[in-house]
Order: structure tokens, then C-alpha cells, then sequence
């Protein structure tokens, strides 16, 4: 490993990968999408329009972010793992069922109660675990870490 | 392969190896450009007050993750963790500001109406996003999370 | 280093940013012409909510040399409003809002917390209520011979919903819930009612319901009905929709439940009260808060008919309320200021006309209002029932303060005024909610008369 350094990030800005910087937008959109979709079951109807919002910014984002993992993903070999894929196909069906939520519920607000909230629900689990393997990404295999020379 | 003096590698508080300082920081970030284009978004509707109150739970959850954050960082800090400790303490700085810089703009956000955005309400938003924005580009290169 | 030091230098200066409101005293603010100062939102608003301690065995409000103060009822529950009777039995309406308001953002259920410290003590043990909540009824006291102690003492009507204002029209006893009027048959002289109330009009209510209070009166000949009904928000900031028909007087047609907005603009109008022998119409408003410890003063007014006055785009005419968005100059070049001010939070709830003999020449026609107290001041105001003298109609001179001790030296409350009446007898009646307990104050005759400015 200390030999040929960390794994190359190609989307990069001053040294630093572009596709983790975004990809915290649409984890907190779509978790917050989740916390509004919960009050909204619970009354509070005027959030309806607070989750289209959270959908779509996160939806943008997602798409910016798949932009720069892509560009990651066939820019150096050694980030075509297992662990790489896992990670893009998590997401990529997060991001296809948010798709669907939000359309959903742009046609019919009511859609929030069933099925919006079942697939808010479903997309954070789903994100628990591609989060975790993007985190396995930097923390294990290192992934446009800076190398250290000692 | 094997140097003959490596640097002993202390280990940023983690969860099977993930630094939980990691996970949390992007929350704050996230959250504080959301409240600022959110603060925008109200004052350019004239004052449509779901704007507001979506910059008011920003900001809360903001904060509340912004202190786990820096609690992490502090301990991580304080261990030793860091790879560049005039980075490290650096970025906790800017954290610290944030943080002291959005609390303060919750309380003006607390107001009622159009006094809560319009003037320091805008001007505190843009701030703190700026301030966590550059403590999070600080923060890569200040913790070695990975050998 | 440097960082931590501008942010504390910043912090400095927005705290220290306007406090140009310390230097008032309330004297200042009262009668037609208060001195308003510059709007001031600090960063923390000002609050002083005392904690409340009831009032020991023995203890009572102080009235001025001459007058007498005794607890007429007491271990009542929240005792709001009173109503006197014309055989001398008075009515006491016993009730609270339940449940809390919808959480709009994070501000609201910190300020929900500090509200409910200040009504700490008032009948918040007693659980009789529907659902095992407070209790919401009109209590009767009979006290046949006016020597202030009660012979009989029963509920006269029980499962009400957040009842305030009442009035007796003939046969019939009209009390406002906060959503709604109803009437019951009542002659004088009964001590129970267990005939089911008649809705005559639902009154704005909902699960916000910020200012629940109804007060309700009736027109001198009895024809129509007055209900205050107030704002749903400090100033608007729940959005338009919340307000609509809200922070306004309703004349309602009692035969007929139709109802239309008599006079609109005050924020939350309370102690509706027809001035004796008069076709004017009274009361005692509530106004904004959050914009200093010294605005905006509250006020009694005469409610001109169709009058518009400012809530929420302004205030006394047209000072404009910069919080306020969009902004409607077409209303507040409209804007009628109030008749005459009562200084800053004191939070007047109750207001009666002194219309016995047994008191001193010199209250007759006389203003007694009760004002419940502050929240948005370090210093506190109100906790007090004060008198205002009337001269043609028209209040004159400066309030004195009539009934204090609410607030002891300690700085916690023992009581806090509500509704005041007059009863048969000319003695001025007091509900004190947190206190649980209707006051009766008297004039002793034989000692001198009390001068007041």
C-alpha cells in the first residue's frame, strides 16, 4: 500500500474528491425527507410541501454526485471493487425510488401517507448501507486519500 | 516497505474504523448552506413564512450535529489523532465559530415575522455556511483516518 | 485566537444593539398620548415570569386605607371571570385552555415551556375535567345577605370548553366557549342547570387558538351579543389564513346566530363592557410583544363601530409593526389609535364600570381593570387591579393602582387578577386565577374618603 500510494479520486478540486463533498446533500435531504414524511403522518400536513422540496434538491444532487463517483469509479482500476459496485447500485436504487416518491406525490400530496413514507423509510436504510460502504471506500481502501510521505 | 521511523498512528474515534467525526460533520454543512438558501429563498417571496421556519429547523439540526461533531473532533484533538495538528485545531476553531455564529442566529431566527431573516438573520446564515464550509475542507487533510 | 475574539465582539454588539427601551417609566405610557420608543428585538427577549406560591392562610392582596379586601371563594380552579347576578348570586367561570399549540418550528415548544411556569399554581391539581383535565364550569356563590361570607357555593354548569365571558339577557345565560356561544335557560335564583347548552354561533377556535379567551357581553337593551375574539399569534407570523375574522369584535344577532365583525384590528380584546347608561362600547387590549419591555403598550378603548385599529400592520395609528409581511399601508393609513394607554404588558384581562354607591363619590363611572400581568419585561408590570376615573364618558387623569400584592416582595406570585365585577352590594369583586380565589373588596364607611389624582 505504501508503495503505490492511496487510490486516485479523478474528479477532484484542489486535491480534494469532489464525490464525497456531495454526497452529504442527498443523505440529509432524503433522511430529513423521511423526518417530514413521519410528522406529516402524525398532522402536521403543512410539511408536504417542505419534503417535495427536500426530494428534489437531493434528487440534484444525487445526480451531481453520481456525475463525480462515476468519473472516480472508471478513472483508477483499483476503485472497480466489489465494494465500489455495492456502493453505485445502493445508490442508484435510492435514488430511483426517490424518483418515484417524489412524482408520486407531486400528482397527490395523499400519496405521502402510503406508499411515500414506506419508501422515504426504505431509501435511509438503504442509504445506512451504501453510506457505509462509501465510508469503507475512504476508511479502509482509501480512496482519494492524500498520500503521506514519512 | 516498512519505514524504518513511522509515525505511531492514533486512530480518530471510530466505528469499525469509521471516524465518527466524519460521518457527522457533512450534517452541519449540509444544513447551514440549506438554512442560508432557504433565508434567501424567504426574503426573495416577500416574506412566505415556510421559508422561515424551514431555515429555523435547519439551523436546529445544524447545531445539534455541529456539537457532536466538534465533541469528537475535541477528544480526537486532544488524543493526538491528528496528522497536522495546526489543521486540526484549526478546523475546530472554525467549527467552534460556526456553531457560536448559528446559535446566535437560531435566537435571532426565533423572532416573529420578517425580523427574523431580514438584516443579521441573512448576513449570520451566510457566515456560518462559509465558516463550516472551510472548516470541512480543512478537516480532510487534518485527520489520518487510514494507513 | 483572533477568530474567537471577533466572534465575542460580534456577539457584544448585536446583544448591546438597541436597548434604547430601559429608561422608560410605565407613568410614561399611559393615558391618550404613551411615549413609544423605537421598536427593540433583542437577541434573548426579555422575560420575567414569576414563579407562582398561592397565597398562605391569611395572607391577601392590599387595597388602599379605607377599603377592606376579604376572600369572598376560595380553592376554587382557575377562576377567570365573574359575573354578578341581579339577586346577588355571582357566577364563576372556571376555565383553561387544554392542550398545546401545533409546533410551527423549534421556537414554539421553548416558548410553551416558559408560559406554563407562569401559570404554575392555578387549579392545574384538580382533575375533574372532561377527559380528566382541568376543570371547565361555572361555579354559583350565594351570598344572600352581603356580609362576604357565602352560604351556598355549588356548580352550577360543568363541561364547558375553555369557557371566559358570560352574560345574562332575561332568561337567558349566554357563555362564550372558545369555540362557540351557547345559551342556556336560567332564571336567577336557580343553583343548577341540567338542561343542555344551546349552540347560538361557533366562534373561531381550532388547534392553534393562541389567544383563547372569549369575552362576551350584551347591548344595553339586549338585542345583540359582543364577543372578543383574539389574534391566533403574537403578530401574525402563523400566516393570514390562521387570523381570518380573528383580533376583532363580533356582534352576533342571539335570535338568529348571524354574526358580522363590529370592529377589527385589536389584537386581543378582552372585558367587553357597555359604559353604564351609554350605547359605547368598551374594552381592554392586549397588545404585541417581542419588540421591547416598553412596546406596546396595552390599552382601554371604545370600540367604534367598522373601526379598524392596526393589529397586525400597526399600532396606535400608524406606528408600523416592521415584522409584518406584506405590508398594507392602505390599513394603516386607516388606523384609529386607542383612547387610552395602560403602559407596557400588563396584560389587561378584566374590565367593569363602578356603577355602586357604597364606594366613594369619586369612583362612580369610574374604570376598574384588571390587569393580569408581564411576561416580556426583567421588570415586572401589572399584577394589580388599577382604577381610572371617568369624566363624561371619557377616562381622565392617570390609573391608580386600586388592588396590589399580587406580586410579593419576593418576586413570586401569589395571585394574578382576571375578570373584575361590581356586585350588588357596590363592592368590587376580583377573580384571581392563579391564586383560585374571587376577592371582594369593600368600603369601610366612617373613615375618610381616599384621594386619588
Amino acid at each position: 500500500m505504501n508503495g503505490e500510494g492511496h487510490p486516485r479520486s479523478t474528479a477532484r478540486i484542489g486535491g480534494h474528491p469532489i464525490h464525497p463533498m456531495l454526497i452529504p446533500f442527498p443523505i440529509v435531504c432524503f433522511i430529513l425527507t423521511f423526518v417530514c414524511d413521519i410528522f406529516y403522518v402524525r398532522g402536521n400536513t403543512g410539511l408536504a410541501g417542505a419534503s417535495n422540496w427536500l426530494l428534489i434538491i437531493g434528487l440534484v444532487m444525487a445526480a451531481l454526485a453520481a456525475v463525480a463517483g462515476l468519473t472516480d469509479f472508471l478513472g483508477d482500476k483499483r476503485i472497480q471493487g466489489a465494494d465500489a459496485i455495492k456502493h453505485m447500485l445502493a445508490n442508484v436504487t435510492a435514488v430511483a425510488l426517490e424518483l418515484v416518491n417524489l412524482v408520486l406525490r407531486l400528482k397527490n400530496p395523499d400519496s405521502i401517507a402510503s406508499p411515500g413514507i414506506y419508501l422515504s423509510g426504505i431509501v435511509v436504510l438503504i442509504l445506512v448501507y451504501s453510506g457505509w460502504k462509501g465510508g469503507d471506500l475512504v476508511f479502509r481502501h482509501g480512496i482519494g486519500v492524500r498520500d503521506r510521505h514519512y | 516497505m516498512a519505514e524504518a521511523v513511522a509515525e505511531r498512528f492514533i486512530r480518530p474515534i471510530s466505528i469499525v474504523r469509521h471516524p465518527i467525526y466524519n460521518i457527522f460533520l457533512p450534517v452541519p454543512v449540509v444544513c447551514f448552506i440549506g438554512a442560508a438558501l432557504t433565508d434567501w429563498t424567504y426574503l426573495d417571496s416577500g416574506g412566505t413564512r415556510f421559508w422561515s421556519n424551514f431555515s429555523s429547523w435547519l439551523l436546529a439540526a445544524g447545531l445539534v450535529f455541529a456539537a457532536i461533531a466538534g465533541i469528537v473532533l475535541l477528544i480526537d484533538l486532544l488524543r493526538g489523532a491528528a496528522a497536522n495538528h495546526v489543521l486540526g485545531w484549526a478546523t475546530f476553531g472554525l467549527l467552534l465559530a460556526a456553531w457560536v455564529v448559528e446559535f446566535v442566529n437560531s435566537l435571532v431566527h426565533a423572532r416573529d415575522g420578517w425580523t427574523a431573516v431580514a438584516g443579521p438573520g441573512l448576513i449570520l446564515s451566510v457566515i456560518g455556511a462559509l465558516l463550516i464550509v472551510i472548516a470541512g475542507w480543512l478537516s480532510r487533510d487534518a485527520l489520518e483516518f487510514v494507513r | 485566537m483572533i477568530r474567537p475574539l471577533l466572534i465575542g465582539t460580534a456577539l457584544v454588539t448585536l446583544a448591546a444593539c438597541g436597548d434604547p427601551q430601559s429608561n422608560i417609566d410605565p407613568s410614561q405610557q399611559t393615558g391618550p398620548n404613551p411615549l413609544l420608543p423605537e421598536p427593540s428585538e433583542e437577541l434573548v427577549a426579555a422575560v420575567g415570569v414569576p414563579k407562582v406560591v398561592g397565597w398562605k392562610p391569611g395572607e391577601t392582596p392590599v387595597v388602599p386605607a379605607g377599603f377592606k379586601i376579604e376572600a369572598l371563594a376560595t380553592g376554587l380552579s382557575n377562576p377567570r371571570m365573574i359575573y354578578p347576578l341581579p339577586n346577588g348570586d355571582v357566577l364563576v367561570v372556571e376555565g383553561q385552555r387544554e392542550g398545546s399549540e401545533p409546533i410551527d418550528r423549534p421556537k414554539d415548544p421553548v416558548r410553551d415551556f416558559i408560559m406554563s411556569i407562569a401559570h404554575g399554581g392555578g387549579g392545574g391539581k384538580e382533575t375533574s375535567g372532561p377527559g380528566g383535565g382541568p376543570p371547565q364550569r361555572i361555579t354559583l356563590l350565594r351570598d344572600a345577605d352581603g356580609d362576604g361570607k357565602v352560604e351556598l357555593r355549588k356548580v352550577l354548569v360543568d363541561h364547558l370548553n375553555a369557557p371566559f365571558g358570560i352574560t345574562l339577557v332575561g332568561n337567558e345565560l349566554y357563555v362564550a366557549n372558545t369555540d362557540a356561544v351557547v345559551r342556556y335557560t336560567f332564571t336567577p335564583g336557580q343553583t343548577a342547570i341540567s338542561a343542555p347548552a344551546e349552540k347560538v354561533i361557533d366562534l373561531p377556535g381550532g388547534m392553534i387558538d393562541h389567544h383563547w379567551t372569549k369575552s362576551l357581553t350584551a347591548s344595553p337593551d339586549g338585542s345583540k351579543l359582543y364577543a372578543g375574539v383574539g389574534s391566533n399569534s403574537n403578530v401574525q407570523e402563523r400566516g393570514p389564513e390562521a387570523e381570518t375574522n380573528r383580533a376583532a369584535v363580533w356582534e352576533i344577532d342571539p335570535k338568529t346566530g348571524a354574526y358580522r365583525v363590529f370592529a377589527s384590528g385589536l389584537r386581543n380584546p378582552n372585558g367587553l363592557t357597555f359604559y353604564p347608561g351609554s350605547n359605547t362600547l368598551w374594552t381592554v387590549v392586549n397588545e404585541r410583544d417581542e419588540i421591547g419591555p416598553n412596546l406596546v403598550p396595552d390599552y382601554m378603548t371604545s370600540v367604534r363601530p367598522g373601526a379598524f385599529y392596526g393589529w397586525p400592520y400597526s399600532y396606535y395609528g400608524q406606528h408600523v409593526d416592521p415584522r409584518v409581511r406584506p405590508q398594507r399601508p392602505d390599513l394603516v393609513a386607516k388606523a384609529i389609535p386607542p383612547d387610552y394607554a395602560l403602559s407596557s404588558h400588563v396584560a389587561p384581562l378584566g374590565l367593569t364600570f363602578y356603577t355602586g354607591s357604597s364606594f366613594p363619590a369619586g369612583f362612580r363611572g369610574g374604570a376598574f381593570v384588571g390587569e393580569h400581568g408581564s411576561w416580556n419585561r426583567t421588570s415586572y408590570n401589572g399584577y394589580r387591579v388599577v382604577f381610572i376615573r371617568f369624566a363624561g364618558g371619557r377616562p381622565v387623569g392617570k390609573p391608580m393602582n386600586f388592588v396590589a400584592g399580587f406580586l410579593g416582595p419576593d418576586a413570586k406570585a401569589r395571585g394574578r387578577p382576571v375578570g373584575v365585577a361590581v356586585d350588588r352590594t357596590g363592592a368590587l369583586l376580583i377573580a384571581d386565577d392563579v391564586g383560585n380565589t374571587v376577592w371582594r373588596v369593600t368600603y369601610a364607611a366612617g373613615l375618610p374618603a381616599v384621594r386619588h389624582a
